[in-house]
Order: C-alpha cells, then sequence, then structure tokens
C-alpha cells in the first residue's frame, strides 16, 4: 500500500503509523527516513551471503566510528579495544538479525552503546586502576612533543573528564550528537527515546557543560582568551577562529 | 542598566557557531557578567569539541581484534555444521546458523592471505643449529614474505646446546639441576621462566622404549614461548587477549605443546612417543599421547599462519601438514625417515652479570646472564649489552678446545646517546598493560582487603632496544603491618612481572619514565 505522503515509495502502513506514534513528528520526517538509501545495505546483503570482501569493506569502514564511539563513552582509554571487540563480535554473532528497517550504522551504534553500558554495568561492582600518563625521565630536545601539542591534550583529558561526570543518559546524547555527529532523530532510534528526549538531553547535558567549563582550572583558560578576544573583537565565533585561543 | 532580556543557551550557541543575533547580544553582553561567562564556556566547549575531532582514533593496531574475529569465525563456522546435522527441522534455526556459517565463511576467506598460497614451504638449510637437515625434504614452493633469502643464516653453523635465559631443568625425580653445557638430560622437563624467552638445544637421546625425548632448537635470534599441557586453552592460545599468563613448559615425555611465535627461519622439533615433529615457521597445537608407548598425535595448524610441520611416525613413514589444515589423527603416508647427526663445534662459554643481550658472530641473542654454545672454530667477535645499556666487547680466535670468556675479558665501548621516546609512543603501550595490571589489583584485593585505595609510582627502565630492563615500584601509603607488607609485596611483583613484557620501539638508548597507578574500588 503507498503512503499518502511517500508517493514513490511502498511503505507497510502498520510501520508507518508506528513510526509516526514513536517519534511524534510530522509525517514529511518518516518519508524522510524510509526514503534514505543505507549505503551498507548492499554490503551487509554481500556479506550474508558469504562475500568475504563485503564483511571486511563494513569492518574496516565502520571500525574507527565504533573505536571513536566506545573510547567516549567509556572513558577510559585501556578498555577501548576490549570492549570494541566485544561490538564486533555482537556484530559477526548477530548480523543476521539486522532486518535493515534502519540504517546500519544506526543498528551498529545502537549495539555499541548497549555493549559499553553493559561493559559498564559489570565494571560498578569492580575494583579500578587509574593510571596516568607516563612522564618521561627527559625533556625532548628538538620539538618532538611541542608545547601546543601538550596543551590540548591536557585540554581534551580536561573535557573527557567533565564529561564523564555528567549522567550516562546525558552523555550518550551529547557524544553522540556533539561528537559523533548523529542527527537526534538517528539518536532516537539508536537509544530508543523520543527526539524530543534527545533534544531536552543535550540542552541540559551542554548546560551543566558550559557550567563545569566555566569552573575548570585547564577549561577556563579557553574562556579567558575567549573574554579577551571578545574585549577586542566584539563578535568572537567559530566561524571566524584561525587560531587557538 | 542591562539591555534586553537575557539571551537563552539556544541564542548564545548559535551566536557563538554563526553569529546569528550577534547585533542583538553583543551590547547585553557587554554588560551582563554572568552572560558573558556563559558565552566564552560556549564558544570554549564549540572549540575543543573541534580539537577532540582532530584527535586522534583510539586504536591503531587492529590485528589483536582481527585475530579474535579470526577465532570467532572457525568457531561459528563449526558450530553452524554442527547445528546442521543435528538440528535440520529448526527452519529458524537453520537459517541463523547459514548465516553465520556465510558470515564465518567470509570471515575466513578475508583473514587468510588474499592471493598468495597457503601453505609456504621455508627450505631450511642444511647448517642449521639443529644439524643437518634432518627432516623429510619438504615440497618446493615460493619463498613467504618476510623470510631470510637462502643462505642468510649460514655462518651460524654449531649447535646451541644451552642455555640463554633463564632455564630450568627437572630431572624425573623433580630435582632441579643446573643446565651445563653439552649436558645431556633424559625425560623431566624444561621450564622456561613466565614469558621469558629460551634459546636451546637438547642433544636427542636415542628413543628408549616409547619414551619420548625432547628437542628444541631455534635457527638464530627468534622468539619462542612453550606453554604447559595444563594451561593450553582458548586463554592461551596466540589469538587470546593480552594478559593471559601461563608458565612455559616443555614437556618432554607426553602432553600437549603448544608453539607460538616463530620468526624467519627458526624451527622447532619435538620427538615424543617415537614421533618426530619438525614444526616449520607455524603456529600449531600437538596433541602426544605417548603413553606406554603408543602415541596417537593431533595436530593443528592455525589458519592465517604459515608454514608446515613435518611428521615421522615410528615407523619412519611421514606426513607434512601445512598451515590451515588439521592432521586428521593417525594418517600416515610412506617416506624414509632421516635422522639428527649432531654437528660437532668448539664450545664457548660467557659469564657476565647484567647481561640482557650476546652478539656473537653473526647472530643475536637476548637474554643472560650466561652464554653457552658451540660454534665452528674461527675468529669470532663478541658483544654484551647489560641491562643499562652498556656494551662490552671481546675478539678471540675460537679453537677446537673451546673458550670460557671471564666478565674482565670484555672491554666498555663508549656509552651511548640517552634515548628517548615521546609520551605518544609510551602511552598506547601503557595503556594496552594497564588490565593486566588491573587484574593483579583484583586478585590481590580478594585476599587483602588492606590495599583498597593504593598509588603507586611505577618506575620503568629502558634500554636502547625498547626492552623494559628494570621495574621499580615505589608505594605512596606506608604499610607497617607485616600482613600489609606481604600483600603490598605480592602485588609489586606481579605489577613487575607484567610490565616486564611490556614492549617498547626502540629509544636509541637507555631511558626512563616513571607512571603513577591509582588504585581504587567501590
Amino acid at each position: 500500500m503507498l503512503s499518502p505522503a511517500a508517493p514513490d515509495l511502498a511503505i507497510d502502513v502498520r510501520k508507518w503509523h508506528a513510526a509516526q506514534a514513536w517519534v511524534s513528528l510530522p509525517k514529511c520526517w518518516t518519508v524522510e527516513q524510509n526514503n534514505s538509501i543505507d549505503p551498507d545495505r548492499a554490503l551487509v546483503n554481500r556479506a550474508l551471503s558469504g562475500d568475504a570482501a563485503a564483511f571486511r569493506e563494513l569492518f574496516v569502514k565502520h571500525r574507527s566510528n565504533v573505536a571513536r564511539l566506545v573510547a567516549r563513552l567509556l572513558g577510559n582509554p585501556s578498555e577501548v579495544e576490549d570492549v570494541t571487540q566485544e561490538v564486533f563480535l555482537h556484530v559477526f554473532r548477530s548480523l543476521h538479525l539486522f532486518r535493515g528497517e534502519a540504517r546500519f550504522s544506526t543498528w551498529l551504534y545502537r549495539l555499541t552503546v548497549n555493549v559499553v553500558r553493559m561493559h559498564l554495568r559489570q565494571k560498578r561492582s569492580r575494583p579500578q586502576l587509574v593510571a596516568e600518563e607516563p612522564i618521561p625521565e627527559q625533556t625532548p630536545s628538538h620539538g618532538d612533543d611541542p608545547p601546543e601539542a601538550v596543551d590540548r591534550r591536557k585540554r581534551i583529558q580536561a573535557l573527557e573528564r567533565l564529561i564523564a561526570k555528567l549522567s550516562p543518559k546525558k552523555r550518550e546524547v551529547l557524544i553522540l550528537h556533539d561528537f559523533e555527529g548523529v542527527p537526534a532523530k538517528e539518536i532516537a532510534q539508536i537509544l530508543g527515546i523520543p527526539v524530543l528526549t534527545v533534544r531536552t538531553r543535550l540542552f541540559y547535558a551542554r548546560k551543566a557543560l558550559y557550567a563545569a567549563i566555566a569552573e575548570d582550572p585547564v577549561l577556563c583558560s579557553i574562556a579567558d582568551a575567549v573574554a579577551e578576544r571578545l574585549a577586542s573583537h566584539p563578535n568572537p565565533t567559530l566561524a571566524s577562529e584561525t587560531e587557538d585561543p | 542598566m542591562i539591555p534586553f532580556l537575557h539571551p537563552s543557551q539556544s541564542e548564545l550557541e548559535a551566536m557563538a557557531e554563526s553569529g546569528a543575533h550577534a547585533d542583538r547580544l553583543r551590547e547585553h553582553l557587554a554588560h551582563c557578567e554572568r552572560c558573558r561567562r556563559r558565552y566564552e564556556a560556549i564558544v570554549a566547549y564549540f572549540h575543543l569539541r573541534k580539537e577532540v575531532a582532530n584527535s586522534s582514533d583510539p586504536i591503531s593496531d587492529w590485528s589483536r581484534i582481527e585475530s579474535v574475529l579470526e577465532r570467532e569465525a572457525q568457531k561459528l563456522a563449526r558450530a553452524s555444521f554442527s547445528a546442521r546435522s543435528l538440528s535440520p527441522k529448526l527452519p529458524i534455526f537453520w537459517i541463523g546458523a547459514s548465516l553465520s556459517c556465510a558470515a564465518a565463511v567470509a570471515f575466513l576467506v578475508w583473514l587468510a592471505p588474499p592471493s598468495e598460497p597457503q601453505a609456504e614451504v621455508v627450505k631450511l638449510e642444511t647448517s642449521s643449529p639443529l644439524g643437518p637437515s634432518a627432516s623429510p625434504e619438504p615440497p618446493q614452493s615460493a619463498q613467504p614474505k618476510g623470510t631470510p633469502e637462502k643462505g642468510e643464516h649460514r655462518h651460524t653453523r654449531g649447535r646451541f646446546i644451552l642455555l640463554l635465559g633463564s632455564v630450568h631443568y627437572f630431572a624425573r625425580n623433580e630435582e632441579e639441576q643446573p643446565p651445563a653445557l653439552s649436558q645431556t638430560v633424559q625425560g623431566g622437563r624444561i621450564e622456561v621462566e613466565t614469558r621469558a624467552q629460551a634459546q636451546l638445544a637438547l642433544l636427542p637421546l636415542e628413543d628408549d622404549e616409547g619414551q619420548a625425548v625432547g628437542r628444541i632448537g631455534v635457527a638464530s635470534q627468534s622468539a619462542i614461548r612453550l606453554l604447559s599441557a595444563d594451561e593450553v586453552d582458548e586463554k592461551a592460545s596466540p589469538f587470546a587477549k593480552e594478559g593471559a599468563r601461563v608458565e612455559a613448559r616443555i614437556e618432554l615425555e607426553r602432553g600437549r605443546l603448544f608453539v607460538e611465535g616463530f620468526e624467519s627461519s627458526s624451527r622447532i622439533v619435538v620427538l615424543a612417543g617415537g614421533y618426530e615433529a619438525t614444526i616449520i615457521q607455524a603456529r600449531c597445537t600437538i596433541d602426544f599421547e605417548s603413553d606406554g608407548g603408543r602415541a596417537e598425535p593431533v595436530i593443528s595448524v592455525w589458519p592465517g599462519s604459515e608454514g608446515q610441520v613435518l611428521l615421522v611416525n615410528p615407523q619412519g613413514e611421514h606426513l607434512t601438514l601445512k598451515a590451515g589444515e588439521k592432521w586428521p589423527p593417525s594418517s600416515h603416508s610412506a617416506s624414509a625417515r632421516t635422522t639428527f647427526a649432531p654437528v660437532e663445534g668448539a664450545p664457548l662459554e660467557i659469564s657476565f652479570p647484567r647481561a640482557v643481550q650476546f652478539e656473537v658472530a653473526d647472530f643475536r641473542l637476548q637474554g643472560g646472564p650466561n652464554l653457552a654454545l658451540q660454534l665452528s672454530p674461527g675468529p669470532i667477535e663478541i658483544r654484551v649489552r647489560d641491562e643499562l645499556g652498556h656494551i662490552y666487547q671481546a675478539k678471540r680466535h675460537l679453537d677446537a678446545k673451546g673458550l670460557v670468556l671471564e666478565p674482565s675479558a670484555l672491554e666498555p665501548l663508549p656509552p651511548r646517546v640517552q634515548g628517548f621516546l615521546p609520551p605518544e609512543v609510551l602511552t598506547p603501550i601503557v595503556r594496552a598493560g594497564r588490565p593486566a595490571l588491573q587484574r593483579c589489583y583484583e586478585r590481590i584485593l580478594r585476599s587483602h582487603a588492606e590495599l583498597l585505595g593504593l598509588t603507586i609510582h611505577l618506575a620503568i627502565m629502558l634500554d636502547s632496544q625498547g626492552t623494559v630492563r628494570t621495574v621499580r615500584l615505589e608505594s605512596e601509603e606506608k604499610m607497617s603491618e607485616p600482613k600489609e607488607k606481604a600483600a603490598l609485596s605480592e602485588l609489586e611483583a606481579c605489577i613487575r612481572q607484567e610490565a616486564l613484557t611490556w614492549r617498547f620501539p626502540p629509544p636509541g638508548g637507555p631511558m626512563g619514565f616513571e607512571i603513577p597507578l591509582r588504585f581504587s574500588a567501590q
């Protein structure tokens, strides 16, 4: 049966209504979602039929994204490899369960989030080890590790610390949206929540983060630099940024 | 007076991102301290987002995950096959199993070398330290990538009798005997310390009513780890996660042998129950049930590895197993058996305190502090490197009587430049090793709750090759109780043992760095 809002596309009516009720969005959104072509679909089909090259392509294509998402959700670099491995083992075992109702990347992200949640749940009762960065006894003699790179690493670590303090629900939305660039609608699918909830969580996550940045001794230096620039240049935006603050 | 109402978070974000509302908000920000601080934090956050987006991938080496997936593919393929034969009437399961099987097959095909033939063969040098080629002539084939050209090791003549590194020999009565040059052993076992490397050869004895004799040989510098029969399991496989710790042990009489980590032309020969297995550049498992002289060998070479295993049964028949195949038990094809003939050479013995590496003739051996081997007589140059990276040298003529070098005979060479590795290089390696350290802590915490919450400083010294030479630990907490001290020393020993296994790129000279470790538990 044809959907009234999607003349080119045959859509199962039950899915159509379910999707509308679920996301509480205008009809055109559902049409866009269904109309979008999953670039991985063909690869998945080929992989399931035993095509080795397709499987390899899927793995290579998505492994960096998965590892990055895992790293950000965990906030502990030492566990990234293990958890990423766990994700791909799950992908491997349950690829045949992928029905193609969402994009493969959405399915993969959802699976990643679930594996990370499971890992964090298991980890909660276990002792923790915090190892800091190695401190070489001697300093580099010829710019192997420029001060800018050290500062940048410190800033990134400080931000990661603040993000880790957010509640898991807020953290997931913030990371998926702001760092992985996943649209809110897709996050809703990944996390199984309404889009409105995604936006609300994103709003409050950012709000908490802004407050924390203003208080953080490492990151407030950036804010101070912005303040200085604000004084000299009344409208500093990211678009006009050409150098580090 | 502040113009306008306070802007919303969204408005400030829009202004920070694209300059929207700037005209309207600029004046407000100039007067409102609170909103200005909010705006600064927003701009800072957006800036940080860009920096994070440009940061490098958290995983740089995917080989371990690929290996695990490879094993999973094998497992799934086997499970699917079994399920198919057992449950032909379950359509849903059947479909799932088929798809899993297809995926598994796809993965296996992908992980296998794409165009090279699976069964690569390395033709052995007759001047191998094991003596004249004892194995049946392997079939001719292209030389695999990364293997040395024929004749590269032609100068490494002689037969390594024993020993380098920490090798312990236990006789049949479990009494430990210090291994000595040219010592022959019968039965018993040899143990290599956990994760240590050992390079040795044992003289084969005449088969004695089916009793096995071990003979392990290494043609050149190589890393060999032999895992004990008891410990052979998933965790101990070469594809296992880092941190699986087993004691290396070679059972000479019976049991299961697990071999990994071969390089170039190295090979290993195992004699058990009348069988003789020569493993050439392959990662494999060997099951020998040599009880009472009867043996049923099952040999499996891991897919993805190169090389082959040659097996000669007690009747002199031999069979070649190529990488990627599984050898059915008790299946043999006929061929003549060849024998090992020892090569005579002059003994050379060096003992040097704190030695970690020996360079003799044109080969290099890791370990110390003793070296004992047999070489063809002639002029030789010996270099010894100690744990601090200092090098000592001696040039001598080795005659047929042999030579014993005392430490005073070695002269120090000028010290090398201090090495350096940037934190970007050190950090990933330390991070990768952290799970093992955590396991140490968890294990000891189970029996010693007094270690709850602890900070330890780990000071590591690398030699010029990037090998961890010394690991020093210092606890911030003062442990006064004997029980606490014992727990701490147990933890330190475990951490030290793990840290000694880390491998770093060559820093160009000895260097050190510190890592503070904070242990806490909820």
